[in-house]
């Protein structure tokens, strides 16, 4: 899997269009192992206005190269606006980005990484964050989540075969239910034939 | 001669009216000696190599004589940001050409969205004030799309919803994605009312080495075929309070709507959603 192919989990596929409003923009993908690969995937609202940034309001995480999504949270409780984030739109940040997204690649394809190689990761992946991000991280490895207080009440009843498949692929991912999660995604390609 | 100009003075009030034209928006007669286009002389470069000269540089004597519309300047400010060319005056002529009147009655409708978030619900409010011919606020939309679970203030629409609250005041939509652009003109060639779903980084800078990702809604309103060597795809833009009918080089909206292949290089359009008036057939 190129690291492109990896940035696309998160930008392009039917549990990002099911799970994450359009508005929302993902950092790149947090690289991991855990007997397996793990790409994790924080998103945003950046205002292209003014240019500021807001903090992590969802999450998708991927395992690879598979490409299921196998868990998604909201953040939706503690969001606040950051300020100028004004690096995004520039090319110096999209660049810190691929690269280390090729880093992602080469150490994928060598197989079982050590710690090692797994912190330097890690390192990289924080130095491509957004500044204000790097802040609200304060030293951890990945933005705090947690389940919205707010249960998700379902105010009207789907009119179509997609939106009953969106969400139950909402409801699949959340579980962690794989089985499902590949019934669900078979059946959204049936339909977008 | 009083007779004859007011005559004709009366004629373009009527097309005025008719086209809905929003005072912003001139009407003018081709023979007027009009000096409206001011074009930059500024180059834009995308991530892909592609060079984009102003129209200034291509524009010839011919071309201007036979371009619907006038434009106001397209140029790249201090920080970068690339400001579209944006209609300022309409050729009564070319009002004859229902692609062009299309354009220009769809100029009117225009509005900035209220809410960050609120892109797809503003660009439905037109469409579904339109084609009921009862005007909407965004507001009421917004709140027809809370209660319903289409929007929401804090985060917006989910791509597959655009389109819905349209259904629920009656009209019929179709969701399209990865079409080429052919299929789009030729989509929009049946009368549709157009929403496309952008990515307005590369949008308002199509010069950044970034992966598309659909953020924002806009409304394809048409196309400017006048130069075959440069058309212009035209949008009406919520998000900017210039945002009316903004002409976009092809190579700048492809670089904000589509996709590009990876194995093949072919570029689609990623997300579109066509809303049909009552009497249109699918």
């Amino acid at each position: 899997m190129t690291g492109k192919q990896m940035l696309r989990l998160g930008t392009d596929s039917a549990a990002v269009n099911a799970c994450i409003p359009m508005c929302f923009e993902p950092i790149a993908p947090l690289i991991s192992w855990s007997d397996g690969w793990l790409a994790e995937f924080w998103y945003y609202f950046a205002d292209t206005h003014d240019k500021s940034i807001y903090s992590p309001q969802y999450y998708l995480a991927f395992d690879i190269p598979g490409g299921k999504p196998v868990k998604m949270e909201r953040m939706e409780d503690n969001v606040c606006c950051l300020g100028s984030a004004s690096e995004l739109f520039e090319n110096e940040y999209y660049n810190r980005q691929n690269l280390y997204l090729e880093k992602c690649a080469e150490l994928m394809e060598k197989g079982v990484p050590s710690e090692e190689e797994i912190l330097v990761l890690q390192e990289l992946w924080i130095n491509c964050l957004p500044e204000k991000f790097k802040k609200i991280l304060n030293g951890k490895s990945s933005f705090p989540y947690h389940r919205s207080s707010e249960t998700e009440k379902l105010v009207y009843q789907p009119k179509s075969m997609m939106e009953v498949l969106k969400l139950e692929m909402c409801k699949a991912i959340k579980n962690g239910d794989a089985h499902e999660i590949q019934r669900i995604q078979n059946e959204m390609t049936k339909l977008m034939k | 001669m009083d007779c004859e100009f007011h005559e004709n003075n009366m004629k373009s009030e009527e097309l005025r009216k008719q086209l809905e034209l929003p005072d912003s928006i001139e009407l003018i007669e081709r023979n007027e000696k009009k000096e409206l286009n001011e074009y930059s002389a500024e180059t834009l470069k995308l991530t892909d190599g592609t060079e984009i000269d102003s129209r200034s540089k291509k524009e010839t004597q011919e071309q201007k004589e036979k371009a619907p519309f006038t434009y106001s300047k397209d140029y790249i400010k201090a920080d970068g940001e690339y400001v579209p060319a944006q209609i300022k005056g309409v050729y009564t002529d070319a009002m004859e050409e229902l692609a062009y009147r299309d354009i220009a009655e769809d100029l009117g409708r225009w509005e900035q969205q209220e809410k960050s978030y609120s892109c797809a619900v503003q660009v439905q409010k037109w469409i579904i004030s339109e084609e009921l011919g009862k005007t909407f606020s965004e507001t009421e939309l917004r709140e027809i799309g809370l209660e319903k679970g289409l929007y929401r203030d804090s985060s917006g629409t989910y791509l597959e919803d655009v389109g819905k609250l349209a259904e629920m005041n009656g009209l019929n939509y179709e969701q399209h994605s990865n079409l080429k652009m052919d299929e789009l003109i030729a989509l929009k060639n049946t009368g549709a009312n157009v929403i496309i779903g952008v990515d307005s980084h590369l949008l308002y800078r199509p010069y950044l080495d970034k992966e598309f990702k659909v953020n924002h809604a806009v409304e394809l309103i048409g196309f400017d075929f006048s130069d075959e060597k440069n058309p212009m795809v035209i949008i009406n833009n919520p998000g900017k309070s210039t945002g009316r009918g903004v002409a976009y080089p092809m190579e700048v909206f492809e670089r904000a709507a589509c996709k590009v292949d990876e194995q093949t290089g072919e570029k689609s359009v990623y997300f579109a959603t066509a809303v049909y008036g009552r009497g249109d057939q699918k």
